[in-house]
């Protein structure tokens, strides 16, 4: 697969957006990707069902982050503060959208933020998204993981923004998805930048036989990436891996029977590069 | 009445000789001046050098020397000469640096360093510098810095993800959430994994209601307590994490001083500033890296605030490791001597300068500069008194500098609170120096007689001499001095004969044929034209006729006012009568003084007489255009009137003097005779030759005295009797105490050799009197009478006619009112 049929794979991109700083960088590496595959770009905010249906209760407080104060919330005060956000992150948008002159929309949704992530993803073929929201914190947070499992199409996950010129780490185990991650290299990397491919196989034949496989493809690129044979692979070290590298994406195939969903969620928790889940 | 002629009477007009005293050219043996050695020691200033030389000598406060004579007398030229010879003998003084003070940041730190160490320090401390920012980027690049900076902030995160992940629990095990809202974070009770909307939860009953309500407030204030925790944790890890950049930071650079150390051992100032060193760059290792190796780096606001920190520094980081020589001597060979030509308070005292950052006026200890006090500390400074006094506050910043032995740098602004900026106090620096000022004899004495500490600062006095005895030791000299200034100034050599004409016109300039002045200004400039004017008729050699046409040219370039002058006598706009005689009128002679030309012209006294109360009105003085020593001369004659022709009577006349045509003030005593003259004159009724001009001052007995410019009033009535044509009968009449001081020109001489022009040298009124009138004076007898028809006789008669008419006119009047 040339890398202008490539492009032609990826039609829309799907960002996530709620306004916290690992959302914003996801937006401007959406932007950055779009603007290269040519692909148009749908930036969703999701108000928060929960949040608003919270701030109907009797006793809903909210607790200042910097301060500790406490201070009473409603509906009408959470809603105006969600609106106040989307259209901040849409002016965001339309900044950097329009520095790169690229299609794109956007649009805000009410409702469970995952399923309308997951609903919007539907008509997208890749899904960008930070791995954590407002919490900040160093695990995958709710809404990531839910997308990670359920996604139906390709996700990017972001753990602040991404350094195209780093190092790829891809992992092909022969299956259709592997070869589908093998793929999307060529979508994701800069032209110039290392590649490293990681050859699960049983044994040494067999990794042979993978390695003629991937090597025919990437040759047909014009690419000319490094080997590495794993008999078998877990999170950590995947983990390891990305950082002894010093890996910029990692890009992994889902429903491989080599890679198990807790692994791949392991895997997420632990490394520190951005990792692209392939379907 | 007795007639007398000229040679009748008892003076002689004077010979030749008499006029211009030549210079034996058999006393030079040599051809020019080629031929002659340099002089190196200074002729003719004997006190001077003594003086100069006790001041340089004698090493206690207060021992500065003022050189005190008239412009051009070479005081800067000898001053600086012994200076210079004394420096070479001098030890080198020591370098002067100021360094940052760390704490104290506006009063910088004065170290001094043996010659040449000031600017090796400065190098020491730039490659420090160098050195301890690559070392703290190699320690803070480290992978073991990383790891234990990792570890201090991974135990942060956790205590803080963990106080969160506690709540989260507690909320999950009471079915509860927490939610992030759009500025903070809220609880709410979950149902299926969903939370409960508002219908739901009044759907409950009271009791879970509340017990919910309680849960969700428990929660709160447990968060609360956690978010309080959070900026003490924030700043326990900021203090860990500089104890850990500290640590490292003394390790990297502790060896980097200790070479230091070891090299300026002997010198504790340095040990001391090193260790501040040491301190500061452990206190402040952040400054030294890159942004991004900084804790915060990465961030624009906190790099942002670094800058505006320094800003208000007023200091880039590095700036206060720097050392500012202020004074380095290591390319000197001795003490060193300076002439400050710009003595402002600045120049002399050092400054400190700012830098415009961001609009406003900031400043450090590297941007103080050296003043003339400090380029001179440990030598000699010469300084021109008149230019330190024009300058503002120069002279006190000068003063309180030696009375304190300590150079003080303040700013002018500062100290009058015309400018309110950022300043600074730098140490003083102690002060030895010898100072010579340059000045002429009357600033010497205002100041001595008006600043009192003037005296106990400037203990010796360097009187220079403006001429010094024409003697045959003294001319060899002289001709020496020329050659020396000759070669110095790369002229042609100059033949003796114009070496003789140039030590003769040194004798007019001083107006006297005994002396020669040494005015060194004056033969430089002399010798310099005449090199022209030779070089200018394709001469190699510098001959007499060059240094007349070089005397001439000056001349002619400065008198165009004496040319109007004798334009409009000739044109007879100005009366002067240069024959025949008249009664009560005679040619006195006034110098006119333009800058350095001086030039005389004849002027006509008149007087008139008549009965009155013995009183000489002096008309200059009635309308305020006589200054008092011309007043004075005025007065004297009434003295010698009354005593002389009117002891036993009253003195009964009015008698009227006047300078015709002049038109602003009239100063000096040296018309006093013609005065005199005129007056005798006129109550005598006897005419004055008119082809004879007087000068010379008179005393109450009738002594002529002496006068100044007696060469230029001559010519002065010289070139107006030429002009007309000379007749034989004209002369000057001068005091014989002025023949010494006669250097005249040469076609004075001329004339007076062909007998076409006199100069009578008069040691008494009745001497001048008689050569005027061509009548005998007269002698009195024992009765105070003079013999009949002598002019005094004449003159006495009047006056005891007045008196008697006067006695009668008065008895008449009485008789009449009676």
């Amino acid at each position: 697969m040339s890398s202008s049929s490539l492009k032609r794979t990826v039609h829309r991109i799907l960002v996530a957006v709620d306004a916290s700083p690992q959302s914003l960088a996801a937006l401007q590496v959406a932007t950055d990707l779009a603007a290269r595959l040519e692909a148009e770009l749908i930036g969703i905010f999701v108000e928060d069902i929960n949040l608003v249906h919270t701030a109907g209760l009797p006793f809903a407080y909210q607790i200042n982050i910097a301060t500790g104060s406490l201070q009473r919330i409603n509906s009408a005060n959470i809603e105006r503060q969600l609106r106040a956000q989307a259209r901040w992150v849409q002016n965001n948008m339309a900044i950097l959208a329009d520095s790169t002159n690229i299609r794109w929309t956007f649009r805000v949704v009410r409702g469970n933020i995952p399923v309308q992530l997951l609903a919007a993803a539907m008509e997208a073929d890749l899904t960008i998204l930070g791995k954590t929201g407002w919490s900040g914190g160093r695990w995958l947070g709710s809404t990531a993981q839910k997308v990670v499992i359920q996604a139906p199409c390709t996700s990017l996950i972001l753990q602040r923004t991404v350094h195209f010129k780093l190092p790829v780490i891809v992992v092909y185990d022969g299956s259709e998805e592997g070869r589908k991650a093998l793929a999307s290299v060529n979508l994701i990397a800069s032209h110039d930048s290392p590649i490293l491919v990681i050859i699960l196989a049983e044994n040494a034949e067999k990794a042979g036989e993978l390695r003629q496989d991937a090597d025919s493809w990437f040759v047909k690129e014009e690419l000319n990436p490094q080997y590495r044979w794993l008999v078998k692979l877990d999170s950590a070290d995947l983990a390891n891996l990305t950082r002894n590298e010093g890996c910029g994406i990692l890009v992994l195939p889902t429903k491989s029977d080599c890679l198990s969903e807790k692994t791949i969620l392991n895997t997420l928790n632990q490394s520190e590069c951005a990792v692209l889940l392939v379907r | 009445m007795e007639k007398v002629t000229r040679q009748d009477v008892g003076v002689s007009p004077l010979h030749p000789d008499q006029l211009y005293t030549h210079i034996n050219l058999s006393s030079f043996d040599f051809e020019t001046t080629d031929e002659l050695s340099d002089l190196e020691e200074i002729i003719g200033q004997k006190r001077a050098v003594e003086a100069v030389r006790f001041g340089i000598g004698i090493e206690k406060a207060g021992y500065n020397i003022f050189a005190l004579g008239p412009n051009g007398s070479g005081k800067k030229a000898l001053v600086t000469q012994f200076f210079e010879k004394q420096a070479k003998n001098d030890p080198i003084p020591w370098d002067w640096c100021y360094v940052h003070n760390f704490e104290q940041d506006h009063r910088p730190k004065a170290i001094s360093l043996p010659p040449g160490m000031g600017n090796q320090f400065r190098m020491d401390m730039d490659q420090l510098v160098e050195e301890v920012r690559s070392a703290l980027s190699t320690a803070f690049e480290s992978d073991e810095y990383r790891a234990r900076r990792r570890v201090i902030e991974e135990e942060f995160q956790e205590r803080q993800e963990k106080s969160l992940e506690d709540i989260q629990q507690k909320a999950k095990e009471n079915s509860l959430t927490m939610m992030r809202t759009p500025s903070g974070v809220v609880f709410a009770p979950v149902r299926d994994g969903e939370v409960m909307a508002p219908e739901e939860f009044q759907k409950l009953p009271s009791e879970e209601q509340e017990e919910l309500q309680k849960k969700v407030e428990e929660l709160q204030q447990k968060l609360q307590i956690v978010l309080q925790s959070v900026p003490a944790w924030q700043r326990e890890l900021r203090e860990r994490v500089r104890e850990l950049n500290q640590e490292i930071t003394t390790f990297a650079v502790g060896g980097l001083l200790e070479e230091l150390r070891n090299k300026y051992e002997p010198y504790p100032a340095i040990i001391d500033y090193l260790q501040a060193i040491e301190k500061d760059i452990v206190e402040n290792a952040q400054d030294f890296l890159k942004t991004e190796d900084m804790p915060g780096g990465d961030n624009p606001e906190s790099q942002l605030a670094m800058f505006m920190a320094r800003m208000r520094q007023g200091q880039a980081p590095m700036r206060r490791y720097q050392v500012n020589v202020l004074i380095d001597n290591h390319d000197l060979e001795g003490a060193p001597v300076v002439f400050e030509d710009h003595p402002t308070f600045q120049n002399l005292i050092g400054r400190t300068e700012h830098l415009a950052q961001m609009g406003a006026l900031l400043t450090d200890f590297s941007l103080i500069k050296p003043g003339a006090l400090h380029r001179a500390n440990g030598g000699y400074l010469i300084l021109d008194a008149r230019e330190v006094l024009l300058q503002p506050y120069a002279w006190e910043g000068l003063k309180r500098s030696l009375n304190s032995r300590q150079i003080k740098i303040e700013s002018i602004g500062q100290m009058l609170s015309v400018i309110s900026t950022v300043s600074l106090e730098p140490e003083p620096i102690p002060l030895n120096v010898k100072i010579a000022l340059l000045g002429d004899r009357l600033l010497y004495y205002l100041l001595s007689s008006l600043d009192p500490d003037f005296d106990e600062l400037f203990k010796v006095q360097a009187d220079f001499e403006e001429d010094m005895q024409r003697n045959n030791d003294n001319l060899k000299d002289y001709a020496r001095l020329i050659a020396t200034l000759v070669r110095r100034e790369s002229l042609k050599p100059f033949h003796r004969s114009a070496v003789s004409r140039i030590i003769e016109h040194t004798s007019r300039l001083v107006s006297d044929s005994e002396k020669i002045s040494i005015r060194m200004r004056d033969v430089s400039d002399l010798l310099r034209e005449a090199d022209y004017w030779a070089g200018e008729r394709d001469s190699q050699i510098v001959e007499i006729e060059d240094i007349q046409k070089t005397i001439d040219a000056q001349i002619y370039r400065s008198d165009r006012l004496r040319q109007r002058y004798q334009e409009n006598i000739l044109r007879k706009t100005i009366l002067i009568d240069t024959e025949g005689g008249k009664v009560g009128q005679a040619n006195g002679l006034s110098v006119i003084q333009m800058g350095n030309f001086a030039f005389a012209i004849p002027s006509r006294i008149t007087s008139r007489v008549r009965m009155g109360k013995g009183d000489v009105v002096n008309i200059e003085r009635e309308v305020e255009l006589s200054g008092p020593i011309h007043s004075k001369g005025v007065l004297i004659l009434s003295g010698f009137l009354g005593a002389r022709y009117s002891k036993d009577k009253p003195l009964s006349l009015s008698a009227s003097l006047v300078f015709e045509q002049s038109y602003s003030g009239v100063e000096g005593d040296s018309a006093s005779s013609a005065e005199l003259y005129a007056l005798l004159s006129a109550i005598a009724e006897v005419p004055i030759s008119q082809s004879l001009a007087v000068t010379g001052s008179v005393n109450q007995h009738g002594f002529i005295q002496a006068i100044g410019g007696v060469n230029e009033k001559i010519e002065g009535f010289f070139d107006i009797c030429k002009s007309r044509g000379l007749t034989g009968d004209q002369g000057v009449l001068i005091p014989a105490s002025n023949i010494k001081n006669l250097m005249l020109r040469k076609d004075v001489i001329d004339a007076v050799e062909s007998g076409n022009f006199h100069i009578y040298p008069i040691e008494h009124v009745d001497q001048g009197i008689e050569i005027l009138t061509g009548m005998t004076a007269g002698e009195p007898d024992s009765d105070a009478n003079y013999p009949e028809g002598t002019l005094n006789e004449i003159v006495q008669s009047h006056l005891t006619e007045l008196a008697e008419k006067s006695a009668r006119f008065g008895k008449n009047e009485k008789e009449s009112k009676a």
